[in-house]
Order: C-alpha cells, then structure tokens, then sequence
C-alpha cells in the first residue's frame, strides 16, 4: 500500500475543506480525483504531499507522514513553481539539486516528447508551461505522484499525447493521483476515480465496475454530483 | 550541501542582479572619484606650497606634489603638517564612506524577498525537496555574503592602497585600520544580512497566515528581547574582566602619538550566535510557512 487516508479531516479557516475522508492507494493504480470546484480535491492532494496536516485522523504515506515521506511524493500544484527567467535547461539544474531523485535523462527526453521549446517561462503559453512543469514532475523517480489539473492550459490535441506519454513513461511500481476537471480525456487512462462533494467522499469506485454497469466515468460523476439529475 | 550553496547562489544572484548592477556602478563611481583625490591634491599642495612663500616645500623627482607634504618638508610646522595630512585625506575618506553607504543602502536589501515567489509555488517545490528551510536559509546567508564580502574588500583594498601610495599613511597603520574595518564588517554585516533575512520571513508568514497568530509575532518579538538580554549578560561578563577571549591590541601611530584600541572578540562571537539564530529562526518561519 503506497497511501491510506483514514477518517481524515482539514478545515480552513474559511470553513472549505474535507470532512472524515478515507480511501488507500495501492500500487500500480491511476486514481482520479474527481469533483466541482470547492469539492476538496487540491485540500486531499496537499494533505498526501504533507504541505497541509490533517486535524483529525491519519495520513499515511510509505507507512510514515507525508511530511517525512515527502521525498517520495512527486506533486504538480496549481501553481507555477519555478522563476519565470527558468528554461528547460534551468530547471533540470534546480530539480537535480532539490531532488536526488530526478531523472535528467527522462526530464530530457520528456522535453523532446512533448515538444517543450529551449526558452524561459515568461516566454512560454501557457500550455507550454504546463507540459514543462509536468516533465518536470514525472522525470522524478517516486512512489506516489500527485497531479493537480494536469491539463490545465493545454489543448484538446495535445491532451491525449501528453496522458499516452506520462502513462508510457510511468514506473508500474508507482501510483498517479490526478485531480481534473477534464474527466472525458483522463477516462481511457483511470483505473479507480474517487468521487469528492463539498469535502466530503461520495464514492470510491473502480473504472470497471463503472463500464459494467453501462456507463462512463464522466456520467457517473454527473450522477453522483447531481443525483436528482 | 556544496551543491545546495552553488545553486541557492546561482539563484539569488540572478534574482539580485540589479543590485549587484547597481554595486558595480557605485565600485566604478568610488574608484573614478577616489582616482580624482590625487589631482586635488596635488593641486592643493601647489597652491598651499604657493602661498608659503618662505619656506616652499621641495618635490621630488619620483612623486612631486605628494613630496611637499612629508613630515621632513613641514617639520618646522606641525600645524600645517596636520591640516595638510588632514586635507589630503578628507576626499578619500569622505568617497571610501559613501561608497560604504551606498553600497550598505544595496546590501541591505538583498535578503528581501517578495511574496511571489510563495505565491508562485516557490515554496511548495522547495518545502517538497531534499533540503529544508533552516539549510536554504543558510546557503542565502552565504550567497549575500560573499556579495558583501567581495564589495567590501574593493572599497577597502582599493582605498587603503591609494592611502599607502601616497604615503598619507604608514603601511602599519592601514594594515590595522584593515584589521578595525573587517572586524566590524564581521560583526556589523552578518547580522545585517540575517536580520534582514527574518524581517523577510516574517513579512512571508504574515502573508500567508494573516492577522490570526499575533501572538506568534509576540513569541517572536519575546525571542529577540531574549536576545538582547543575552548580549547583556554576556556585556556583564565582560565588564567583570572575565573575558571569554584574550583582547587584541591594534597600535595606531598618528603623528607619532601612539593610539592603541582594544579589540575584544567576545562581540564578534555574540555577532555569530545572533547571526546564526537569526539564519535559524527565519528558516523555522518558512518550513511553517506552508504547514
């Protein structure tokens, strides 16, 4: 078991957050983390990184604290990251001091994958910078990667390139969380999608079982998000 | 660790780099000005030497100007010995200490950071890394230093070499006003710069958090006035002469008057303590930054 959540619950002091959460994460397994804004999905992920602690309950990462495990833990946050002077070139030096487990090799050949152009941030779309910063996060050799709206910016095109490239190049030893809004593109890529509403779990549910039933994992969401739909 | 250093200076000097412009530019003004005193003053000497008329001091082959101020020329008048040495002196020490100033004005700065970089996400990347604050903190410290370090020894180097060119001062005397110099540089300027490096994670962690931990500001505040007391106690020793250290004595020779100042090196080891509190605490500020 790479990660377990039990009976976890963080407030802020706005009165967002999640309320007694509780699922696991194996090894081997594409989760996705879905829900509508204010659902609690970012809360659950900054809780698995350790750069939240829980108030009440357990959260295990490696059998220790996230904040202990940290070094296993891979996250893509919502936010940039980086200094808007970084290239590609930049941040493989920052992330290979910052990180004993970056892979330069892989970071390298990620760049050229998903066709990152050799210039800084502030030059970049937004797009482009979202691709880099997922190059960037993916190159490291971890047990659990944390992704937050990992398509954010890019476009309908390139989104499945990207997905078929992450899954390819991902260790099977390892597991992805991703918290999106764009279930339709992740959907082929899930193994397991875990249900969030208004901080609290709604279902925990696997891919397959969602396809026997005759549904997708997108009206699924509709269901459970809107069930009077 | 090497590698944290190199990298954190690598980083800090490019987010610095209009400061280490601006520093470039006061090191160039301070050395066409410091450069210009030896014009002054030989223009100064002539004309002093000018309006002696009875007893014009002798130039000599090798540095004429500079010559009409040696003690052997003027011995007869020590008066005009002094005002003279004075005079000589004045543009360089006046364009050494601005340069000082303004460089201190720039160094000041450097350890402040703007809250980009924690809105940025910065911190998260950093917080997820091998190294934590107290480390990152530490490698800045240094980087800022060195900056200091290397703008410091130029003005100095520079201002003291032109002094001994000249001969306004024995090479004793400016080996020991270099002593005096670094050693309140070493005292002065690494609690500048790990002062300033707190005042900056608070100025971060209040940002983040709010006005709901005054009383965190408070605990904060209560650990520097702990501070404060131990300089005190430790003053209080030293006043007791139970000094941790033996004092060094620096022998200034002034017109052949002996001036000898004590140095007690008890200042510059709480100079450390608190400089390396300071690199401390302000890495704790940030590590809780994000919790």
């Amino acid at each position: 078991m790479i990660a377990t959540f039990s009976n976890v619950t963080k407030h802020y002091s706005s009165g967002e957050g999640i309320t007694n959460v509780s699922f696991r994460i194996p090894k081997g397994q594409v989760i996705g983390l879905l829900g509508i804004n204010g659902s609690g999905k970012s809360t659950t992920m900054k809780l698995l990184s350790g750069l939240l602690q829980a108030q009440h309950g357990e959260v295990l990462v490696n059998a220790t604290k996230p904040r202990a495990s940290r070094h296993n833990v891979a996250f893509l946050g919502d936010r940039l990251g980086f200094s808007s002077w970084m290239n590609p070139r930049h941040m493989s030096r920052f992330m290979e001091t910052f990180y004993d487990d970056f892979d330069v090799d892989k970071f390298k050949s990620l760049i050229q994958e998903l066709k990152i152009p050799p210039k800084p941030l502030s030059e970049m779309s937004k797009g482009q910078q979202q691709k880099l910063k997922l190059a960037a996060t993916m190159a490291r050799q971890v047990h659990l990667y944390l992704l937050d709206e990992p398509l954010s910016g890019i476009d309908l095109i390139a989104r499945t390139g990207i997905l078929k490239s992450l899954v390819t190049n991902w260790d099977k030893n390892s597991s992805i969380v991703m918290a999106t809004h764009e279930i339709k593109d992740v959907e082929p890529f899930l193994d397991r999608s875990l249900f969030l509403a208004a901080g609290s779990l709604q279902a925990d549910e696997d891919t397959k079982t969602i396809t026997a039933n005759g549904t997708t994992v997108a009206e699924r969401f509709i269901e459970i998000m809107e069930p009077n739909s | 660790m090497k590698k944290l250093i190199l990298t954190i200076q690598w980083l800090e000097w490019i987010r610095i780099k209009n400061r280490i412009w601006m520093l470039i530019f006061i090191l160039l003004g301070f050395s066409m000005f410091a450069g210009s005193c030896e014009q002054q003053n030989v223009n100064f000497n002539f004309s002093y030497s000018s309006s002696e008329s009875t007893n014009q001091p002798q130039p000599s082959a090798s540095s004429p100007g500079i010559i009409a101020t040696q003690p052997n020329t003027l011995s007869d008048k020590p008066q005009e010995n002094i005002y003279s040495q004075l005079m000589s002196l004045l543009p360089l020490v006046f364009w050494t200490f601005a340069a000082l100033f303004l460089g201190i004005l720039v160094l000041a700065t450097m350890p402040f950071r703007g809250r980009e970089e924690w809105e940025n996400g910065q911190f998260q990347l950093i917080f997820m890394g091998k190294y934590n604050q107290i480390q990152i903190q530490g490698a800045r410290f240094i980087a800022y230093f060195a900056i200091t370090i290397a703008f410091f020894m130029a003005v100095s180097i520079n201002a003291n070499f032109l002094a001994l060119q000249k001969e306004w001062l024995t090479r004793e005397t400016i080996i020991n006003f270099q002593v005096l110099l670094t050693y309140w540089f070493f005292i002065a300027v690494p609690l500048m710069i790990s002062y300033g490096g707190l005042i900056s994670a608070i100025n971060i962690a209040y940002y983040r958090d709010g006005d709901h931990k005054i009383l965190t500001l408070l605990k904060y505040l209560g650990s520097m006035g702990l501070i404060s007391l131990l300089i005190k106690a430790i003053q209080f020793l030293t006043n007791k002469e139970m000094s941790l250290f033996q004092p060094t004595v620096l022998n200034f020779e002034v017109n052949a008057q002996a001036i000898p100042i004590m140095i007690y090196w008890e200042l510059l080891f709480i100079a450390a303590t608190i400089c390396a509190a300071f690199i401390y605490w302000s890495g704790k500020i940030l590590e809780e930054v994000e919790s």
